[in-house]
């Protein structure tokens, strides 16, 4: 096995410059006005921020495509959720935060829709196992996670406040569906 | 001795020379340190017997961040349990996802594809050099020196936004999934990790500029917390703790689990096992992670695409582009998610290293769906146990480094 074990470097003696401390704060200066001085830089220029502070709210990171936020329903074209009221997600969530009532419609393209679907984000824990156990690409994280509020009644999402459309999600829709083939060997002209 | 003696200096002449020497009546000061306290990250109480500033008895109390995480996994699918498992040790909640999902595996005695036990060991360490700086910064922090903790909680920023780039959340990432992992790497990932690993390297040396030879860091570092060899192994303490006195038990040499075997890296060990040793084996375990980051990349980009997950349809959940195209598929997706894989009966223990040390998982299965028992050895709570035995006899500021480089995660320890 390569590697091995190593001695980690004990400074047993201390040098009398650093003995003396002064030496030491100003080393330390060193460091610190280094940082200072290459954050002004990109602070008045603009270029190259080493900054690591964004002034949320005003600015924002772009989080990365799989980023989970809280969990939504795709909206069709005509409003309608994708969503056919299986319960597969129901099954899957770990804290039983969503409840679904199904009802069907009589002659629609999709027959089955859920006519309750509520979400109980208090207790969600944004795991993403619901998207994951999907089977119509219904449910999806989204990338909103500002949802605080002062009671915990507007905590539970209903049907309506879930519906997203679906040009909203683009991203994340994208994102598992480059997942798609996941357990397929690729094909021989990728590798 | 008749009256008129009322001022004190005749008092104090008059008494005889042996009451002089006698001790004043003093009792032991009882001191209540928690359970939230801002020196202690985590909630624990310390309830502390001092006589002056030197610490005669400690009482360690644990148990406030009890969630029943045991029983809660036992409640669900063992599908289940994994984000949960995420809620352990926070700072790391990667390495417990791991040691779950091969508990399970090794019941199930599955095997993965050698990407997914690549793209693991790469996860795996990411959360390792986020634990260590998490540690070391904020011992720095509570030993008053600001700038360092700001160095390395920037750097652990860069390795927890290389997290959310792979797994989707900075924290609780719920990434690796009985028989895989839920996706593969993201395209912009290699380059995105090599530009940061540079930066957390930078960041590092000037972490060590500022503190590792700073007398006032290094004097109160050096020479306490000390635990002896053998008390170590008499109380079971692992990972860094152990290392620090010279112990090089690591699992993932003496024990290789996914591919580390194939990894070139060092256990770095240290001397005497003071705080000072805990320090340096911890910052140069950074190192080793970060190297062995990069020899992930490597590998994963000779290894090129390919699959991520085990093919047993029983363990992992099928695809998503079979699901919506195949029946049988579609049938296997309703089964395996509302009933998940079916554990044969009987019961192992799988221990991984993780940042603190051995993080084992015990599980019982009666050849359901769902766990019978799920134990899991937090080793926060067992290298915490011998600290009154490191303090005895110590200055009450000491129990401060002290308890930063046991590095104890409420969510660990407690459950």
């Amino acid at each position: 096995m390569p590697g091995s074990v190593i001695k980690v470097k004990r400074q047993e003696k201390i040098g009398w410059l650093e003995r003396l401390y002064v030496p030491m704060i100003i080393k330390g200066l060193f460091v610190t006005g280094g940082h200072f001085f290459r954050n002004l830089r990109g602070f008045v220029t603009g270029k190259n921020r080493t900054d690591f502070v964004v002034q949320y709210p005003e600015e924002r990171v772009d989080y990365p495509s799989a980023f989970r936020g809280m969990p939504v329903l795709v909206a069709l074209d005509d409003g309608l959720p994708k969503c056919v009221a299986c319960g597969l997600c129901e099954f899957a969530c770990p804290t039983d935060c969503i409840s679904i009532v199904p009802g069907e419609l009589e002659g629609a393209r999709i027959e089955r829709y859920p006519e309750a679907f509520d979400i109980d984000m208090s207790r969600c824990m944004y795991c993403g196992l619901c998207e994951e156990a999907c089977p119509e690409e219904a449910i999806v994280m989204s990338r909103e996670v500002e949802i605080s509020t002062y009671d915990r009644q507007s905590m539970i999402f209903e049907k309506e406040n879930l519906l997203v459309h679906e040009n909203l999600l683009k991203r994340r829709i994208d994102f598992i569906r480059g997942d798609y083939e996941r357990d397929r060997e690729p094909p021989k002209s990728d590798v | 001795m008749a009256g008129g003696r009322n001022s004190l200096t005749e008092r104090v002449l008059d008494t005889p020379e042996d009451d002089l020497e006698r001790d004043l009546h003093t009792e032991h000061h009882v001191l209540n340190m928690g359970p939230s306290h801002p020196a202690t990250h985590g909630t624990v109480k310390f309830l502390i017997e001092l006589d002056g500033e030197t610490i005669v008895a400690l009482d360690i109390q644990v148990g406030y961040l009890h969630r029943g995480f045991e029983k809660e996994c036992e409640s669900g699918t063992w599908y289940q349990a994994i984000p949960y498992t995420d809620r352990l040790n926070y700072n790391s909640a990667i390495l417990a996802n791991i040691g779950y999902c091969m508990a399970v595996e090794k019941l199930l005695e599955v095997d993965v594809p050698e990407r997914c036990l690549w793209l693991r060991v790469l996860a795996c360490e990411l959360s390792r050099v986020g634990d260590h700086l998490t540690r070391c910064g904020a011992a720095c922090l509570e030993l008053a020196a600001m700038t360092p903790f700001l160095y390395g909680i920037e750097a652990r920023e860069l390795v927890w936004d290389l997290q959310e780039l792979l797994c989707g959340a900075r924290v609780t990432s719920n990434y690796i999934r009985i028989g895989g992992v839920k996706h593969g790497l993201p395209a912009d990932f290699a380059v995105a990790c090599r530009e940061s690993i540079a930066k957390v390297r930078a960041l590092l040396d000037d972490f060590e500029a500022v503190v590792t030879s700073n007398r006032i860091f290094v004097d109160r570092l050096k020479g306490t917390g000390m635990l002896s060899k053998e008390d170590c192994i008499r109380y079971a303490v692992t990972g860094p703790l152990l290392r620090a006195v010279g112990e090089p038990l690591d699992l993932r040499k003496d024990q290789p689990y996914l591919v580390y075997d194939e990894i070139d890296f060092d256990v770095p060990i240290g001397e005497v096992g003071d705080n000072y040793d805990r320090y340096l084996v911890c910052m140069e375990e950074v190192q080793q992670s970060l190297r062995i980051v990069e020899q992930c990349l490597d590998k994963l980009e000779k290894l090129g695409p390919g699959p991520v997950n085990s093919e047993d349809p029983r363990v992992r959940w099928p695809a998503k582009g079979r699901v919506f195209n195949q029946m049988e598929e579609l049938i296997q997706q309703f089964k395996s998610v509302t009933e998940g894989p079916r554990v044969p009966e009987g019961e192992g223990y799988l221990a991984i290293e993780s940042a603190n040390g051995e993080l084992g998982f015990y599980l019982v299965s009666d050849g359901s769906a769902v766990p019978y028992k799920v134990r899991c050895r937090p080793p926060s709570l067992i290298n915490l146990a011998p600290m009154p035995l490191m303090l005895k006899g110590a200055l009450l500021a000491d129990l401060i480094p002290t308890f930063d480089f046991i590095n104890m995660v409420g969510g660990e320890c407690d459950r």
